[in-house]
């Protein structure tokens, strides 16, 4: 997903972010442990309070789903879902929630979040949970059920997935006299494949991307390194980024000379912009989320046809994959009761199951968590009649598990993220030496990191 | 002679008609891209004009938002906002031009602080506030924080002071009182300055984003700002969709600024040439 960023909203985040670590350390209430209940506290009806940041056709899905618990479980639980603005607006709500000692008891955050959220000794993990339960989560996506983890113990829930893919203009591949059928898997291979469609003239770009740190870090995991130290933040919370692999000075060495070149176009750092020049088809290759599926297909309907191939790799030997986006749901710990504990958990269980799993895939296009999901019947018909999500499909099933592709855990990532963009900014546009550039937003990165973990300890 | 004034009247016009061309443009854009499909609008060279007519993107936002009730919450609370900071305004400039305060220049100084004090750093004590007096998600919480302001204050003041002695001094003499004096004279003929701060006033309570998104948790409760931005998807980009957002939501700021500009304009300037 994108982050929209603001000034103000930075400041007053990393405002909040001090507030709200005091807040934590201080809940005090009774019912302020971070252990989960057992099922014997629903004695009486309970109403848990659930902030998403869902819109349009993905808030129906949910509150479909929403009234479908609610109705399974009258008299008992109700969950009342209400939607807090973009993630940036949710977390930082949620921030603001957490100084005031008013935070819902199930809330949805963005995938950059889940460090922050884990730090914040505000939620109680997924995986308490499940052992009270005895609930078994093999069933989850592993590569999914990795991300939203800390030592193999599940910290929240999987909720609204989505995987990167590089997206295709067909007919200018055709055109240009490439084969759809065949479509490059490393970066060297798209510059090649950029040339001929050049070339041909069968587009004005044979590629283009946003200035999306998101891209950098799936192409950190595909090579199979790290983006943090301390395994990605997995088993200690990690102090630093590990920006200093040949396949990330690659991987703006390789951006800069498509660009110099005249092979890609820059567009900038907003996605909106990237999105754009691929839908008018302008670029002929493009790196981004299955989430835009949906609106790429409308949008070239009648002018061209769109294809979709596994992320591409740096080199061929790359041994890793790409890290799963999106959202998780995080159970509320302090200042809640038992009750609503335990019934927020309970719709986090319903979420999963693989024919509301499934329900939400076909509705909304994210990834279904749930493995057992494709394997439902109208997910299947979904599929068929779009082909060209199969390639997520089969991308996230030859994922290695592993540290690389599990990504980086790290509270301070919104403002890594951040960095990185200005690396590859500055490498782009202003011809500063790629290295040079990676290490100094390495350097920026750890100062950062440093007074985020002071002000968790 | 005459002809080159001509040409020079000429080459003006063109310059006028070029520059209005280009504050003109996104407005024209906003409107006409509103109505284009998802194919018209992504497309390279960017098309000018629809290519077929859709009211998609209308539907989607009315769909997408309860439009119709944030509108009338973004009215109720920059009305509010407006009168409240006018009357405030008004009388405390009325003190600080033609009232003998003791410390007066003093507390003056107090007033401009406030408007050197950045909003942001303000915002957690005031959302910790509302959130202790269980006042989030209430139209007061909206309101509240904005009840005065020293802008307005500065303005007429400096306005108030370029106001003729001999007026006031005849209307003492006829014996006039403080409110007479105010009520009946110095407001009719300060309406230039009023509508200049009324119109700021109410722009900026329009526009504001942040604080409203903290303080209200519920969608009816949520100012339009906070509808158009709910408009703009993580994973893709709706262009259509916000531009059909922004039209509608652009209809009373744009009647007042075209109704409001002379004041306006006279207004910024009225005191500036002394």
């Amino acid at each position: 997903m994108k982050l929209r960023r603001t000034w103000t909203l930075t400041a007053v985040t990393a405002a909040l972010a001090l507030t709200a670590g005091c807040g934590g350390s201080k809940g005090s209430d009774s019912a302020g442990s971070t252990s989960a209940p057992g099922a014997d506290a629903l004695k009486d009806p309970v109403t848990v309070s659930f902030w998403h940041a869902m819109k349009g056709a993905n808030a129906d899905a949910l509150n479909a789903l929403v009234a479908k618990f609610n109705s399974a479980h009258q008299g008992k639980i109700t969950v009342k879902a209400t939607f807090q603005g973009s993630y940036d607006d949710t977390i930082t709500k949620y921030k603001a929630a957490v100084s005031a000692k008013q935070t819902p008891a199930l809330v949805q955050i963005y995938d950059v979040g889940s460090g922050f959220m884990a730090d914040s000794g505000q939620a109680i993990p997924a995986q308490s949970f499940a052992d009270v339960d005895k609930l078994d989560l093999s069933d989850l996506q592993p590569a999914i059920k990795g991300y939203y983890s800390r030592g193999d113990k599940l910290q929240s829930m999987p909720f609204n997935s989505s995987v990167p893919v590089l997206y295709i203009n067909k007919t200018a591949f055709t055109k240009a006299g490439l084969d759809p059928a065949k479509p490059p898997t490393t970066l060297d291979e798209i510059r090649a494949d950029a040339e001929k469609i050049k070339a041909s003239g069968a587009a004005k770009f044979g590629f283009g991307a946003a200035i999306y740190g998101w891209f950098f870090e799936q192409l950190t995991a595909e090579a199979g390194k790290t983006y943090c130290n301390n395994d990605n933040g997995r088993t200690t919370r990690a102090d630093a980024v590990t920006f200093d692999d040949p396949e990330q000075v690659k991987v703006l060495t390789w951006w800069k000379g498509m660009v110099d070149d005249g092979l890609a176009t820059n567009t900038g750092r907003k996605t909106d912009d990237a999105q754009a020049a691929f839908k008018s088809g302008t670029v002929a290759m493009h790196l981004e989320s299955t989430g835009a599926l949906g609106g790429y297909v409308k949008a070239a309907a009648g002018k061209f046809e769109v294809a979709t191939a596994p992320f591409p790799k740096v080199e061929s030997s790359d041994t890793g994959g790409p890290v799963i986006g999106g959202a998780s749901l995080w159970i509320g710990g302090p200042g809640h009761s038992a009750a609503e504990q335990r019934g927020a958990w309970e719709f986090a269980k319903f979420l999963i199951q693989p024919e509301n799993s499934a329900f939400w895939h076909t509705q909304t296009g994210y990834f279904p968590v749930s493995k057992a999901a494709l394997d439902e019947d109208v997910d299947k018909k979904w599929v068929a009649d779009k082909p060209q999500f199969q390639t997520a499909i089969d991308q996230l099933a030859a994922t290695p598990s592993g540290v690389p592709t599990q990504g980086c855990l790290l509270g301070s990532l919104p403002q890594v993220r951040a960095l990185v963009e200005n690396a590859i900014e500055s490498v782009l546009t202003s011809n500063k030496d790629p290295k040079a550039a990676l290490d100094d937003a390495a350097s920026q990165a750890k100062a950062l990191i440093e007074k985020y973990n002071a002000s968790v300890k | 002679m005459r002809s080159g004034n001509r040409v020079g009247r000429w080459v003006r016009v063109a310059a006028l008609v070029l520059l209005a061309l280009v504050v003109l443009f996104p407005v024209y854009y906003t409107v006409v891209g509103s109505v284009m499909g998802p194919g018209d609008i992504a497309s390279a060279p960017p098309s000018l004009f629809p290519h077929r007519l859709t009211f998609d993107n209308y539907r989607g936002v009315l769909h997408a938002i309860p439009l119709q009730r944030q509108y009338l919450n973004s009215i109720l609370v920059a009305l509010a906002i407006t009168v409240s900071q006018l009357v405030c305004a008004v009388l405390s400039a009325y003190a600080f031009a033609f009232l003998a305060v003791p410390l007066k220049r003093t507390f003056f100084a107090l007033f401009l602080l406030t408007l050197m004090v950045p909003w942001e750093a303000i915002i957690i004590p005031n959302f910790l506030f509302m959130a202790d007096h269980q006042l989030r998600n209430t139209y007061l919480a909206l309101i509240l924080p904005f009840l005065a302001g020293g802008f307005g204050t500065f303005l007429l003041r400096q306005s108030f002071r370029t106001f003729p002695v001999e007026l006031r001094d005849a209307a003492t003499l006829d014996g006039a009182g403080h409110g007479r004096f105010l009520w009946q004279i110095l407001l009719p003929l300060s309406r230039p300055a009023l509508a200049s701060v009324a119109i700021f006033v109410f722009l900026s309570a329009w526009n504001q984003f942040f604080w409203p998104l903290l303080v209200t948790d519920s969608p009816k409760r949520q100012t339009l700002q906070i509808g158009l931005s709910s408009l703009n998807d993580a994973e893709q980009a709706n262009p259509g969709l916000i531009l059909a957002g922004v039209s509608m939501a652009l209809i009373p700021t744009a009647l007042l600024v075209a109704f409001g500009q002379r004041f306006l304009v006279r207004g910024l300037t009225a005191g500036a040439v002394r």
